[in-house]
């Protein structure tokens, strides 16, 4: 194009159409749902929504204690995998799929836990969905205000 | 006319090959540790099954999961094309395979029913690299073309407008972050109370899950009036994001703004965006080349640069 620095016009028009490619891709999000999240295009809704609820509610995986107390597991332990927001992904979706995948998940983490030397102390294992006054939890009060077990199972001894 | 004549000089503005090529070493470099650490997640979780299995991105094309064979060979064919990519060997082959590679598998790693957030530029940045002349300085295919060759190339067009391009992405991309939360919040994101909200909610979550969470937010949370300062503050950042386009010093203030806000992140919800923390997700906007300068190279010729002016 005149008055352009000179490039050779077959540069020119590859530099074009990769520039209108990426940068609709990346755009794009900006005109859509914002609840529509995809990779590598994003609306990066995770911490732009107004909540008013003062409740936050936690699918979870629990470990039940020898003398009744109840501790959550952690990510390796329940999924297998280090990054926890994946993990919670995995244990919601397998207590929205319903018993089955509940108690196949559930025997796989059982299976881990008694494999572990570090976790001997552990009997049970039960999936859950608690809620927690979300402020306030953060003042000392970290029990729950409700508890609904989906699923539960004994770790083998 | 004289708008397109400007877009065009800007676009094209010429700028060193070392700088593109030392993007393409050192992004290239982040991927494959991104890689080595974390493989072994990619593996363990994909093996959930196809009842776990929700397909985003270019990922949608598959109705079941790969087999883990299929995801180890294309595990192997990223790390090869990902090192060929750092040393700049066979670049116009290996360089578009790893970014196809790259986009499949991080694509794959968040089908998984959560969508991780924090590799989107990354991608976006290797794409660019892949599609640009980025191998013809500091790499093995300059070492073989440069036997018969007495100068190294001269800064030109074809070695800006990736770099800008790199630029407008991250811009963009902290931009849409921006507008969503003015989308989805209002103008009340401002009030910090939704800021607030999200980072008890986030430690909450992490703590009920079993995992780390940020030591300094039973801290901060009683104070309200701290959430209103980081409430406006993330808007002004993101909204703000395209003034690093137009200057230098500008692209230098709010870099370093958003390297703080990512710090200021970690600290508070223990959410760690390696990506713009190593500085990889600003350095488009610098004279990088300048690095190789003080270690005693050949300094380029002084030429207008791509990044901002």
């Amino acid at each position: 194009m005149r008055g352009w620095p000179p490039v050779p016009r077959r540069d020119q028009l590859w530099a074009l159409a990769v520039s209108a490619l990426l940068l609709g891709v990346t755009v794009w999000p900006a005109f859509r749902d914002p609840n529509a999240d995809s990779f590598p295009h994003s609306t990066y809704p995770m911490f732009s929504y107004e909540r008013a609820d003062t409740l936050s509610v936690v699918t979870q995986v629990l470990a039940v204690l020898e003398d009744g107390r109840r501790v959550p597991l952690g990510p390796l332990l329940s999924t297998g995998n280090t990054e926890v927001l994946q993990s919670q992904a995995t244990i919601v979706r397998a207590v929205r799929l319903g018993a089955a995948t509940s108690e196949r998940l559930c025997s796989e983490i059982a299976a881990r836990v008694g494999r572990s030397a570090q976790t001997r102390d552990i009997v049970r294992i039960e999936f859950a969905t608690s809620r927690f006054r979300t402020l306030e939890y953060f003042s000392g009060d970290r029990s729950p205000v409700g508890r609904m077990v989906h699923h539960a199972c004994e770790v083998p001894p | 006319m004289s708008a397109v004549r400007a877009l065009g000089r800007y676009w094209f503005t010429p700028a060193p090959p070392q700088r593109l090529a030392l993007l393409r070493i050192l992004i290239g470099a982040y991927g494959l540790a991104l890689v080595v650490v974390r493989g072994q997640d990619l593996l363990r979780i994909t093996s959930m099954g196809v009842r776990f299995f929700e397909p985003v991105g270019v990922v949608i094309l598959l109705s079941d999961p790969m087999s883990q064979l299929w995801l180890r060979v294309l595990m192997l064919l990223l790390l090869g094309a990902n090192i060929a990519f750092v040393f700049g060997w066979r670049f116009r082959v290996t360089g578009p395979v790893y970014a196809a590679a790259l986009l499949w598998l991080l694509s794959y790693a968040n089908s998984w029913g959560q969508i991780l957030h924090t590799d989107n530029l990354l991608c976006m940045y290797v794409i660019v690299l892949a599609l640009t002349p980025s191998a013809d300085s500091l790499s093995m295919d300059a070492r073989g073309g440069s036997r018969n060759r007495v100068t190294p190339p001269a800064a030109a067009p074809c070695y800006g407008w990736g770099i800008r391009l790199m630029c407008v992405i991250a811009v963009t991309t902290y931009l849409t972050a921006g507008l969503a939360k003015l989308r989805n919040s209002g103008l009340a994101f401002a009030s910090g109370d939704t800021l607030r909200w999200h980072v008890a909610f986030d430690n909450l979550r992490k703590l009920e899950l079993g995992s780390l969470a940020s030591p300094l937010a039973e801290w901060i949370l009683p104070h309200p009036n701290l959430f209103v300062v980081l409430g406006l503050a993330t808007l002004v950042m993101e909204l703000g994001a395209p003034l690093a386009l137009v200057h230098r010093r500008i692209a230098l203030v709010w870099a370093s703004v958003m390297w703080l806000f990512h710090v200021g992140v970690v600290a508070l919800m223990a959410i760690v965006f390696a990506f713009p923390l190593t500085g990889l997700a600003f350095a488009p906007f610098f004279r990088i080349e300048r690095l190789l300068d003080r270690r005693g190279r050949p300094s380029e010729p002084r030429v207008t640069p791509a990044s901002p002016q």
